[in-house]
This record gives C-alpha cells, structure tokens and sequence, in this order.
C-alpha cells in the first residue's frame, strides 16, 4: 500500500492534532510501512531509520497545521519526500558523495566488479538525485514538474535525470549476472571491501 | 536469463519490489523525541562542521603534491619527490592518530554516524593492508604515495566524524 492510498478517520485525526497518544500511534502504524519503504529506497541504508523518525517527529509537530484537503498519507508523503531530499542535499552527504568518488579511484564498488546485483540493488547504485528522481515518477507516479517543485530544479532536468537513470538500471540488470558468473570468487572480496553496500 | 524484451517495463518492476518494516522500536524513540524540546541547531552545527572539514581535508590534498617546489626546467622524477611528500604525509597522518586516541570513545547519537566512522576505519584498514606490502608485487613509489594520501584523508574524515559525534553526545 502506498502512502497516497492512507487516509484515516476524522475523529482520529483530530484527536492526533491534540497530541494524543493513542491517536498518535495509530497514525504511526498506518504510515509506517509505507513510509519507511519509500525512505529505503531513495536513502538506502542505516540513515533510513533516523529518516523515518525525523519525518514523524516532523508530522506530529506539523498536525496542527494539517488542512485535511488532501489524504493524511498524501500529506505525509510530502514530508517524508521533503525529509529524503533535504537529506540528499545536505552538505554532510554531498561531503560524502565525494568521498566516495575519491575511494572509488582505487577500489572500486561492487557493482563494478562481479557482484551479482538485481533491480533493488541496480536501484541503490544509482547517484542519489536519480534515485529519487526515478523512485518519485515510476513508483510515487509524480509528474516531471512535480519533481521539478521538490528538488528546485527544472522539468526538463528531472526527464533527463529519468533517461539516464532507466538507462543505467538496464544496464546493471542485464551486465550483471554474466559478470558474477566469470569472476564469482572476487566477488566475495569486493563484499568485504565495499563500506556502505555490505551493511545493509 | 529471462529475455529483457519479455519483461514487464522497469516501472512496473520497481513498484513491484517489496516492502520494508520499520526496525522495532521506531515508535518508542519517535514518542521520546516527541516529547523532548528540539535539538536540531546543536546537530545541524555538528554536521556542519564534519562537512567543512572533510571538505577541507579534500581540498587540501592536491596541495600536498602542489606544494613541493618545481626547482628545475627538467621534470623531477617522481622517486625524488616522493620521500618529501610521504615524510609529511606519514607525519600528519601521524598527528590524526594522536587525535583519534585523544577523542572520547563514546555512542554515536546517531546510526548514520556509526556507520560513517566504521566505513572510514574499513577502508583505512583496506589501504594499511595494501601499504604493508602482503601482495606479490612490490608497490611502486608512485602507489604508495598515493596510498598514503589517501589514508591521510580517511583518516582526517575518521577524526572530524569521531569529534562531531562526540560533541553531539556530550551536548
């Protein structure tokens, strides 16, 4: 279920509005799978889960505010997105980003090497703005300016993001399984040797 | 192999993917935080600092091979460079270590953190292990300079990330 299609009953909204508990946590266990799928797959990894309590912490700050013109998921939805994208753009991940285009001059990911990888993991070795960019349209059905209004940036841009992220998820899918299949032990050491795709 | 032609096209497929469940305890931790005044500008000061100094770090290192002087028309070779520029490359590397045991060992506040420092200290190893020359071949002088570099960054990256986490903690 996605988050679009979550909307609870009044009285509970407005008893969230008012802080309670209860009302709270029903709003949590709705929202929560769904939620935390979206977050995992445009920031994968451990900073997912402080994603998802940012982005709660956010809604339950923000409840009082809520208009109820829109599905209370759909109004979340914006949030969650809002957290992913601030997320990606902070300067703390951008500082990582380059990073780990300095690591990868000597070791390469694992993608590039034999590594047997399938859409989800094809998904996660996108660059980041792609990831969300894909992630937004394909599954979230966002249109092209409705990414263009998330990340600041134009329509056109969020269309080429999109080419070019389809592209490369083509190719990982169909690269990947004959390369595992010519270097299946070297795989095993890439694994050991590649930070953050071994911890998830 | 499945022929790709057969396949349902990639946005079908992704939405296909499955789920995930949110790690038990989120709700708790949500509550708490909930109930707490906000933090965030001492986080967000924290985090800052990480990614200025990492980018400073990033920006230094090209200056270390800058910084030697060109003192002939004949391009140096780069087996008389090298001494230089490792000798300072193993002594700051060596001042970063001392920090690093300086610092206070403490719990990261946050996951991301975590595992921000365990990547650096993994790939620290990695380079230690390619410097110590356990391979068939020798390395050349060219590779362990930029071997040592690059240990000289992670661990630069390893001690801003420790500091911060520690400054989180201890606010």
């Amino acid at each position: 279920m996605k988050l679009t299609d979550i909307d609870l009953p009044a009285e509970v909204v407005v008893r969230a509005r008012a802080g309670d508990r209860a009302a709270l946590a029903t709003f949590y266990t709705a929202c929560s799978r769904p939620a935390y799928t979206l977050i995992r797959r445009i920031v994968p990894g451990p900073a997912a889960d402080d994603l998802l309590q940012d982005a709660f912490i956010d809604a339950i700050r923000g409840l009082p505010r809520y208009a109820g013109d829109a599905p209370l998921g759909a109004w979340f939805r914006s949030i969650v997105v809002r957290r992913c994208f601030m997320h990606l753009r902070s300067p703390w991940q951008r500082s990582r980003e380059v990073l780990e285009d300095v690591l990868e001059r000597f070791e390469p990911r694992a993608a590039d090497t034999a590594l047997a990888i399938d859409l989800s993991r094809a998904l996660e070795q996108l660059p980041a703005l792609a990831r969300l960019v894909v992630w937004l349209h394909d599954v979230e059905g966002y249109t092209h300016e409705e990414i263009a209004a998330t990340t600041g940036r134009s329509a056109s841009f969020s269309k080429s993001q999109l080419a070019r992220a389809h592209q490369r998820l083509r190719l990982n899918l169909v690269a990947a399984p004959a390369a595992a299949a010519d270097a299946a032990p070297a795989c095993v050491l890439s694994h050991m040797t590649t930070g953050v795709a071994s911890h998830d | 192999m499945t022929d790709p032609a057969l396949q349902p096209p990639l946005a079908e497929r992704l939405a296909e993917l499955p789920s995930f469940d949110p790690p038990a305890g989120i709700w708790s931790r949500i509550e708490a935080r909930a109930a707490t005044p906000r933090r965030r500008p001492v986080r967000y000061a924290a985090f800052a600092a990480i990614a200025a100094s990492l980018l400073v770090a990033i920006v230094f290192l090209p200056r270390v091979r800058v910084a030697t002087p060109p003192t002939a028309a004949v391009p140096v070779a780069q087996a008389e460079l090298g001494p230089t520029v490792d000798t300072a490359l193993d002594q700051r590397s060596a001042e970063l270590e001392g920090l690093l045991a300086a610092l206070p060992q403490e719990h990261t506040a946050r996951a991301s953190t975590g595992l921000a420092a365990t990547m650096l200290e993994d790939r620290i190893a990695l380079v230690d292990e390619r410097l110590s020359g356990t391979s068939a071949e020798p390395l050349s002088a060219s590779i362990t300079s930029d071997l040592k570099r690059q240990r000289f960054v992670l661990l630069d990256s390893l001690v801003n990330v420790r500091y911060a986490s520690a400054v989180a903690v201890s606010l």
